[in-house]
């Protein structure tokens, strides 16, 4: 827990740094006549300041108001976000009703290890349900994809 | 007699079968996604704002309120039944209310919180009525250093509330100020940021952003879990609070009514807020506050008031001043652009039947949710069983459509899956994401006043004092600044903070 806090303070610190310079590169102006880096460049010196009093307060060890929260199984995680992406990718060429029945069929199948045939009805119900609500009774703009459906 | 003459114009926008269809879609909807775990009012009105786009302005108006609302009284069925807040601001009803439904009294706590809820929501809505017009007056006279005062006040509360340390919350907020300066310049105009990105010219999209810190972060750390919560099994019966329950009700849901009222108007976590702040108060002045959180009745009527009342508060800012207080406002502002209206000073003056017709809506709509609320919560419950491995592709599934469906551009679902991921991670760590993304939402208006107020005061901060309103607001924001630093004040909020937990 220590360890993680430290390590992301060091990542704000970092993005502090990054902000700081990036926003140099834009007009600063007057204090009594703000610019476009005006606000940017505060806000950077302010996050670095702050970043550091978080990483004084983890490197002194004190954990103040953390709540401890039970260990997460990664894998389903990983998996799960794997598919998140994979449907942002494949969703305009493959069209709307393969890449969600794809979608739902993953992750119930290899996140939650259903038996295929329930994996299967749920993927088509869900993507032909929602086809039918968002596209045809809502006029979601959904991708049709190469299929032409 | 003006406010009746209005409320009659208000009624009769309302009552047209239209505007009633979709005030009970709304509201129908909106109990719906408040009931399913991880899937809010926001991805909700996203997926439905396209939408709106071919409505009359009133009538999409008054269907997101729906929404809004009814997603309130669907968070708190959840809350007394499995255990699990639907939303945040039913955190408190999990207290007393799960404790109710395990006596056997699930019945009288959803009547209690459906009756609260209608109270107060109307209540609301009749001080909305009246307090509106004299905001919207008083707003006039608001200039950049009061509106930078209030977006800072609104941060500073947000960061004081949270769960975890202040400066990790700060950490947050100032993020979110910093990536919403991303995109065009509020005066200027100039890009700043974008590295050639169409999508980011216009700013780091605020749906994105927001389903994925609360949707998709929230949706992948239940699947990591191993635990969860059970459907209290208990025959649901007696809906109908009896006597004594009401006796012990009554006052408390009319305190709950008035305080989450006034603090609705903060922009910030109001909802949260107003139902902690309701159920410390019940606490504090009841005879037997030992019984809190065995079970007591005044704890679910108090908090359940206090949050459907701030509901209609939080709408004082947005109309009379055109600060959005939350997420779901600022969809509204959004909805409310599409048709070229810019909610301000002069909103109330210029679209009378547009205020008047939401705010008899929403009366309307408190009706319906009560009649609707009471023979549905059958069918909420059966909703709760439905399998979570089933029910968390669709919540994806719905999150990935609405987010593409704003702009039908796929870089925003990335952006969404990304937020999803980061958000898990600094959730882990303790750091939250509601004072990042009020960060978000407040970040280009207090930009834009802060910058004003500097022109206007050549430079001086001294501004930010020497008003009236700007002074008492900077003063709150500073005492909380410096409460939370000093160690006897310091576990008083983390106390606190744990409680509310947004």
């Amino acid at each position: 827990m220590r360890k993680s806090v430290t390590i992301t303070a060091v990542l704000f610190l970092a993005l502090a740094l990054g902000a700081f310079i990036e926003a140099r590169k834009l007009p600063f102006g007057r204090v009594s006549a703000p610019q476009p880096g005006f606000f940017p460049l505060i806000l950077s010196v302010l996050l670095a300041i702050i970043a550091l009093l978080v990483l004084v307060e983890a490197l002194k060890g004190r954990e103040e108001g953390v709540v401890p929260r039970e260990q997460l199984r990664w894998n389903k995680i990983g998996l799960a976000l794997g598919a998140l992406f994979a449907f942002g990718f494949l969703f305009e060429s493959l069209g709307y009703l393969v890449t969600t029945f794809l979608f739902v069929t993953f992750l119930l199948r290899a996140v939650d290890r259903e038996k295929w045939g329930v994996a299967i009805v749920v993927a088509f119900s869900a993507s032909f349900l929602s086809y039918v609500l968002f596209g045809l009774l809502l006029h979601t703009p959904l991708p049709a994809g190469f299929l032409g459906i | 007699m003006n406010a009746l003459a209005n409320l009659g114009l208000g009624f009769s926008v309302a009552l047209e079968p239209t505007n009633l269809l979709f005030c009970f879609i709304g509201v129908f909807v909106g109990t719906f996604i408040g009931v399913l775990p991880g899937l809010g009012p926001i991805a909700t009105i996203a997926l439905l704002l396209p939408l709106t786009f071919k409505m009359a302005p009133a009538t999409a108006i008054i269907m997101l309120a729906g929404i809004y609302y009814g997603a309130m009284y669907g968070g708190s069925t959840t809350s007394i039944l499995v255990n699990i807040p639907g939303e945040a601001a039913s955190v408190v009803t999990c207290l007393d209310g799960y404790q109710m439904a395990r006596q056997g009294r699930a019945g009288p706590a959803l009547g209690i919180s459906a009756f609260g809820s209608f109270i107060a929501g109307t209540f609301g809505v009749v001080a909305l009525m009246f307090f509106a017009p004299v905001l919207g007056a008083a707003a006039l006279r608001f200039g950049p250093p009061e509106y930078f005062a209030l977006t800072f006040l609104g941060l500073t509360l947000v960061s004081y509330l949270s769960r975890g340390s202040v400066p990790r919350a700060f950490l947050m907020a100032i993020l979110g100020l910093l990536l919403g300066t991303i995109g065009m310049d509020p005066i200027s105009g100039e890009e700043r940021f974008t590295y050639g990105s169409l999508t980011l010219g216009d700013g780091l999209g605020l749906v994105p952003a927001a389903m994925g810190l609360f949707g998709i972060a929230e949706v992948l750390e239940n699947l990591g879990k191993t635990l969860r919560g059970e459907v209290y099994e208990t025959e649901i019966k007696g809906l109908l609070p009896n006597r004594k329950d009401w006796k012990e009700s009554f006052w408390p849901i009319v305190r709950g009514s008035i305080v989450g009222f006034f603090i609705g108007i903060l922009p910030g976590p109001s909802g949260a807020m107003s139902s902690f702040a309701s159920y410390a108060m019940e606490k504090r002045l009841s005879r037997h506050p030992e019984k809190f959180g065995t079970g007591a009745i005044e704890g679910v009527a108090g908090p359940e008031s206090a949050n459907n009342a701030a509901t209609a508060g939080a709408f004082i800012p947005l109309l009379s001043l055109g600060i959005p207080g939350n997420i779901v406002m600022a969809l509204f502002v959004g909805a409310l652009m599409i048709h070229g209206i810019q909610p301000g000073p002069l909103f109330i003056r210029n679209y009378p039947e547009l205020f008047w017709g939401v705010v008899a809506s929403m009366y309307v709509g408190n009706a319906m949710l009560l009649v609707l609320n009471l023979p549905l919560i059958g069918i909420w419950v059966r909703v709760l069983k439905i399998p979570y491995a089933i029910l968390y592709p669709l919540i994806f599934l719905f999150c990935l459509i609405g987010v593409y469906s704003l702009n039908n551009n796929v870089v925003e679902i990335f952006i969404m899956v990304i937020f999803g991921f980061i958000g898990l991670l600094l959730r882990r760590v303790g750091f939250e994401g509601a004072p990042f993304l009020l960060a978000l939402v407040l970040g280009p208006i207090m930009e834009s006043s802060l910058r004003q107020s500097l022109l206007i005061s050549r430079g001086s901060f001294t501004i930010f004092f020497s008003r009236p309103v700007a002074a008492v607001l900077m003063l709150l924001s500073l005492t909380c600044l410096v409460t939370s630093l000093i160690p006897a004040f310091k576990t008083k909020r983390e106390e606190l903070a744990a409680r509310i937990g947004n």
